[in-house]
């Protein structure tokens, strides 16, 4: 399929609706980014997706957006409730993978010395890395009050406070999780990994604020210039991974005896309709997976806290390392949203997409109904990440969607292949980064050049007005898996 | 059969990692895309079993099998820390699948997860022969 654009604005592309599409396609993207995508794959996924039962509007395109397996990264896709479906490859196989941001009261000046000893203690205390297995081993009644109470379960355990609960979506529970409905071998694999980090992509960084663009928003939020944050960046492990791919085998399957009435562009499309039992066991056995990733965020938030307090020497001051939000970026929730003047249900997928909630929304914690959601945008781990503010366009635009991250440019094997007679490690050190990974080749292929340039990303974000520009963070140092 | 040369190739997919193995019939191709799946991601795999494990599959199309059977291989290596040692693939049709895994236990004092697959995906799935071989392609999500 040649995929062929209509520019609508500066930072919005249109692919028509052709062929099997159902509606179009829409891309947010700039004059320097949309050049990218030309020999990327992700626009004929964002053409498949629009080909989905019961989607509304259109198939979006975030500023993030490459080439997935089926979804792109960065897409979005809102189903409606009654007569559209349900895809586990619109969620992904890390469902709820998302990052939380901390802030501390401590200046870039109070850690100035320690930074190393700061990463030394988390890459010591927290597990992390290919197969690693998390600080805590569950029963398998245990494992099944986790899959349905979330990040509650661990602040029961005394892993957290209450009110961190009020600062991650959605309170850090999703309803409707049933643990009934999940495989054996989903149960098995999440007795062992929760606390973990996972590896890749996933990583603890200590930040330093280094810019502010909303004075207020970053008041509200808690952030101010040269403050010390701590991003934690991690999902549902093992645990998720076998949830999705049960349903996608068991979706494949009856796709492919034409159960759905349509062929599928892409097998890994396989979806089932929201109201069948398939597509409810689905969001059921999803929710499990969800909850799980609250908790385990929870409770590497935890360990984070506990290591950070002693290597500084702070752990009688409780307060000082403050969740200021917790958000996913692969999910898909039950949302109502303003369809062509009429209020619809649907269910919106985000697959490496976050929602961007503006101010006055119902689902805000008090503190923030001024300034809108604390929106999470991690660079990769030798530039800066954002925070931004969630806003109205985005509800008007992109069923409340914003992007998630800088976006790959380049494969794992390609950025290996650049960094070839070079250490990473000693670049980001004279860069003022220091780094550590569990894996030998995190670093080359997680580096820089790999990714987007996370800047460009949230100008077409802060300029199509999906989310307003907050803070600015800069990486001190980072441990990956 | 040459136990040590796997024929695997790596192809390059932006976020992920794809992989096409190769076999001069299917019963070769699916039991070089166990190996190559295994030596991938672990480094220096065990050589000798423990046990043998039995796999029956059933898949809509070979495709299908070939991203079930992969995914059976890792399921063992992620959820039971065992290490497909050599497959031996009874019998493969288009969507019929027979074999046995002589797998071995995971040892991290001796052995390393080098590569965090989380998926064998259906994305670009594929199985053709090219007139010399059989080829079967997927995408891994990692």
């Amino acid at each position: 399929m040649n995929i062929h654009l209509e520019q609508i604005d500066p930072y919005r592309w249109l692919i028509p609706r052709t062929g099997n599409m159902r509606v179009p396609g829409i891309v947010f993207s700039s004059k320097d980014l949309i050049g990218t995508l030309a020999e990327d794959p992700c626009l004929i996924q964002v053409a498949n997706v629009a080909m989905l039962p019961g989607i509304l509007e259109a198939s979006l395109a975030m500023p993030d957006i490459h080439w997935g397996y089926g979804f792109p990264i960065g897409g979005v896709a809102a189903f409606d409730s009654d007569e559209g479906i349900v895809s586990p490859g619109g969620v992904g196989y890390d469902i709820n993978c998302g990052c939380r941001l901390l802030a501390t009261d401590f200046t870039v000046s109070d850690v100035a010395g320690a930074v190393q000893d700061m990463i030394n203690a988390l890459f010591a205390g927290i597990a992390a890395g290919v197969g690693s297995k998390g600080s805590i081993r569950l029963s398998k009644a245990e494992l099944a009050a986790v899959a349905v109470e979330g990040a509650a379960w661990a602040v029961k355990k005394g892993l957290g406070s209450p009110e961190d609960l009020e600062y991650t979506e959605d309170h850090g529970t999703m309803p409707g999780a049933d643990p009934s409905l999940l495989s054996d071998r989903a149960v098995k694999r999440g007795l062992d990994q929760l606390g973990s980090l996972g590896s890749g992509n996933h990583f603890i960084e200590v930040q330093a604020v280094d810019a502010l663009y909303d004075l207020d928003a970053a008041q509200a939020f808690g952030l101010w210039e040269g403050q010390v944050t701590i991003l934690i960046h991690s999902g549902s492990r093992g645990f998720g991974h076998q949830i999705c791919d049960d349903f996608l085998k068991e979706m494949t399957s009856r796709a492919g005896r034409s159960g759905l009435g349509f062929d599928l562009p892409d097998r890994q499309l396989a979806c089932a309709p929201v109201k069948s039992d398939q597509g409810r066991r689905y969001l059921s056995a999803m929710a499990c997976a969800a909850n799980y990733a609250w908790a385990n965020r929870q409770v590497l938030m935890h360990r984070t806290r506990e290591i950070l307090a002693a290597t500084l020497g702070v752990q009688n001051r409780p307060g000082s390392f403050k969740l200021i939000y917790d958000i996913s970026h692969n999910i898909a929730k039950k949302e109502t949203h303003k369809v062509n003047g009429r209020n619809r249900v649907s269910y919106v997928h985000r697959k490496g997409a976050t929602r961007s909630l503006p101010p006055g929304h119902p689902s805000l914690p008090s503190r923030y109904s001024g300034a809108g959601q604390p929106v999470l945008i991690p660079g990769d781990m030798g530039t800066e990440s954002y925070v931004m503010a969630g806003a109205q366009r985005a509800m008007d635009l992109s069923f409340g969607s914003c992007c998630h991250g800088a976006g790959r440019i380049l494969s794992r094997t390609q950025a290996v292949k650049r960094a070839r007679g070079r250490s990473i490690r000693s670049e980001l050190k004279l860069s003022g980064i220091v780094a550590r990974s569990h894996g030998k080749r995190t670093l080359e292929e997680e580096m820089p050049e790999a990714y987007k340039n996370i800047s460009q990303v949230v100008e077409i974000v802060h300029e199509t007005g999906l989310g307003r520009k907050v803070a600015r963070l800069r990486p001190l140092g980072v441990i990956k898996g | 059969m040459d136990t040590d040369y796997i024929p695997i190739e790596i192809i390059d997919h932006t976020a992920d990692m794809g992989i096409v193995a190769r076999g001069c019939d299917l019963k070769s191709l699916f039991r070089n895309a166990a190996l190559g799946l295994v030596r991938l991601i672990v480094s220096g795999p065990p050589v000798k079993s423990d046990k043998t494990e039995k796999v029956m599959l059933e898949g809509g199309d070979a495709a299908d099998l070939l991203v079930k059977w992969l995914g059976e291989i890792l399921y063992l290596l992620q959820g039971e820390e065992l290490v497909t040692v050599e497959a031996r693939v009874k019998f493969v049709s288009m969507c019929i699948l027979e074999a046995e895994l002589d797998v071995a236990g995971f040892d991290p004092t001796r052995h390393e997860m080098i590569l965090d697959v989380k998926a064998v995906t259906y994305h670009q799935s594929m199985v053709w022969n090219d007139g010399n071989h059989w080829l079967g392609r997927v995408i891994l999500d990692l």
